[in-house]
């Protein structure tokens, strides 16, 4: 079993305004310059989980994404293509995956694994997963996990890469958790189920559940499973906007918010995986 | 005990019998990139190109490359579809959003966003269309973590076979020539205009190269081998976020974190297949680290003058060269490596070198500070 002991979000619909740069600056205006919003973002959502708090050295990082940095692939992308001109390093390196890992890291002046990870579907569940591995063989002490996607223009096509309907409104996030194998201050406990399953063995393992667990599901359950799958159990439910990683969106909002047992079930294609969450 | 089973390699050495040849006499084959940069400018730089015969790598679609190179593996080890079903996957590539690149560079006016197709597409597609294809576990991530991408999926793929969530682990290392990338390379002025020289005095930068390896791991009471996995490291270095620490500090410190974790001390270590990317600041803070955890220089080298420095393929692709040199039964030498820099004082190995079993160390590098060391063995049994 493992723990939570921090939780932060940093959370905004399709059509709200958010200055993260201005929110950064409040925190850090010595980390602006070489930072661009996708890092920022990163960094304001972890600092909403930790803030001043002083972590462990070797606490480790793993950061997963749905779509990464997109908009300094666009920024490279119209230098070479429209601007004509050559790459700026600055936006080089920052195209870099890991390089807002590198810059959470140096903020909070922690030294450990840091990782950024990816997926097409389940990419907090998988990332949650091996965490909770490397926690319970003591691989690492601690792990801030993180999920940021940002949302980008223009929206029709963001919408089709990630594979969505024209309708289905978009968000973005960055939302982070603090988990260790100590019980003690924890705020839940958490277990990510180690596989994925199918439709069938999904509804018998629900049957199996608590009567009073409560149900949440991710953003790619179709509302006909979510139906089927629900029966006479409370359904937890958090308005949002579509990005990948807001799996960790919901859980956060849930320990900030909820009492008792969660069992939250995520869809991609014809799999489901499940993370359980005791506060 | 995890065991490593081995795997293929596509690089600019070729076939088997091709790398085993140049690696057995420290020679190479290295081709020039011309480009012609956004502002018009001709630059010509030497490039480590997959040898492929026909195919021309630059234009080809990795899918191709990864079927292939994965195919190849699995024939090898002879592994049917039930050892695949168990089989998680760990993808790591420096060349984020390849499968996004196209789209976003079809749409740079926005005007053709109605063109692209509705259909998920993203970090994660190459790692999601393998696991289709050969019928993997469901478990798979991408890792980018720049040049310590595919190193760092080994010590995952290691802790999740450790942990009993899958039974084989198939890990790749993947990078293709990308203009943009190369261009970054250029931008920075980190690439040398003729040849990789790692840890020579006149070293002149790095070397580009592209790689695509399939690596299957495993553990003894499923799959048994004479190759183990002893241990592994991964740290963020936050002195800079492109490059480590010159003094060696932070080096020295995922260096001995590996051994810790190996559970040996340095004098077990028979040899040490250096990062050694020919940068003068890299190479002084990889031989500065090594001397705060070695009392004695170990037999070391580095492989990047055989492919280049293919980025976040590295970390796959040098250990399957390293399994394919063991095996065979020597050390390589790292071509041209001719004068000994005073700063650094230690010299890798010059040629080759026999050696048939022990405990080898792999160090990986990356931007934004990933340092990460892997402890390995070959067992004669």
């Amino acid at each position: 079993m493992i723990y939570v002991h921090n939780v932060g979000s940093v959370h905004r619909e399709e059509g709200e305004e958010l200055d993260v740069k201005a929110a950064w600056k409040m925190v850090s205006p010595a980390m602006i310059r070489r930072t661009d919003r996708f890092i920022q973002l990163s960094l304001l959502g972890a600092y909403a989980a930790i803030g001043e708090k002083e972590l462990e050295r070797e606490t480790a990082l793993y950061m997963a994404s749905g779509q990464g940095n997109l908009a300094v692939f666009k920024r490279l992308r119209d230098q070479r293509y429209i601007k004509k001109q050559p790459p700026k390093p600055v936006d080089y390196i920052n195209s870099l995956s890991n390089t807002s890992g590198f810059y959470v890291a140096q903020f909070f002046k922690i030294e450990g694994k840091n990782l950024n990870v990816s997926r097409l579907g389940f990419v907090a569940e998988t990332t949650l997963l091996l965490a909770q591995n490397d926690l319970v063989l003591n691989k690492v002490e601690q792990v801030l996990v993180g999920g940021v996607d940002e949302l980008q223009e223009p929206f029709s096509f963001t919408r089709k890469t990630l594979g969505i309907s024209d309708e289905r409104p978009l968000g973005e996030g960055s939302n982070w958790m603090l988990l260790s194998r100590k019980k003690e201050g924890s705020l839940a406990s958490l277990e990510v189920l180690k596989q994925a399953m199918g439709l069938d063995e999904l509804k018998v393992y629900l049957q199996q559940i608590d009567v009073t667990s409560q149900l949440a599901f991710g953003q790619r359950c179709s509302k006909e499973v979510i139906e089927m799958l629900l029966g006479d159990k409370k359904h937890f439910e958090v308005s949002c906007g579509f990005y990948e990683t807001a799996s960790l969106y919901l859980l956060n909002t849930f320990i900030e918010s909820g009492k008792g047992e969660l069992i939250f079930v995520d869809n991609y294609e014809d799999r489901y995986r499940v993370v359980k969450l005791n506060c | 005990m995890i065991t490593i089973l081995g795997g293929e390699i596509l690089s600019a050495l070729g076939t088997k019998e091709q790398r085993l040849k140049h690696l057995l006499d420290t020679t190479y084959r290295v081709d020039t990139k011309h480009m012609t940069t956004v502002l018009d400018e001709d630059l010509s730089f030497s490039y480590y190109s997959i040898d492929d015969g026909e195919r021309n790598s630059a234009l080809s679609i990795p899918l191709n490359y990864l079927e292939e190179v994965v195919q190849k593996a699995i024939d090898k080890l002879g592994l049917d579809a039930d050892a695949l079903s168990r089989c998680g996957l760990f993808v790591g590539s420096a060349s984020n959003d390849l499968s996004l690149s196209l789209p976003l560079g079809q749409n740079y006016d926005n005007s053709q966003v109605e063109s692209v197709p509705c259909e998920r597409i993203g970090n994660g597609y190459y790692a999601d269309h393998l696991t289709k294809y050969f019928g993997l576990n469901d478990f798979s991530l991408t890792y980018n973590t720049a040049c310590t991408s595919s190193a760092n999926a080994v010590i995952d793929a290691a802790s999740m076979l450790e942990g009993g969530l899958i039974d084989y682990a198939l890990i790749i290392g993947f990078e293709m020539f990308a203009p943009i990338s190369f261009e970054g390379f250029v931008a920075m002025q980190l690439l040398s205009p003729d040849k990789i020289a790692p840890f020579d005095k006149h070293r002149s930068g790095i070397v580009l190269g592209e790689a695509v390896s399939a690596l299957f791991m495993s553990r003894d009471d499923v799959s048994p081998s004479s190759w183990l996995y002893r241990g592994g490291t991964s740290s963020c270095e936050t002195h800079s976020v492109t490059g480590a620490n010159p003094d060696g500090s932070g080096i020295a410190e995922v260096i001995s974190a590996a051994l810790k974790d190996a559970g040996i001390n340095e004098s077990s270590i028979k040899g040490v297949k250096a990062h050694g990317t020919s940068s003068a600041l890299n190479d002084a803070a990889e031989i500065n680290g090594m001397k705060k955890v070695f009392t004695n220089a170990p037999d070391f080298f580095s492989l990047k003058p055989y492919i280049g420095h293919t980025l976040g393929s590295c970390g796959a692709s040098e250990m399957l060269l390293m399994l394919e040199c063991v095996d065979a039964e020597f050390l390589p030498g790292t071509p041209n490596f001719v004068n000994c820099d005073d700063e650094l004082e230690w010299m890798p190995l010059s040629e080759k070198k026999i050696c048939k079993s022990g405990h080898f160390m792999l160090n990986y590098f990356g931007f934004g500070g990933n340092n990460t060391s892997i402890v390995i063995e070959k067992v004669v049994r």
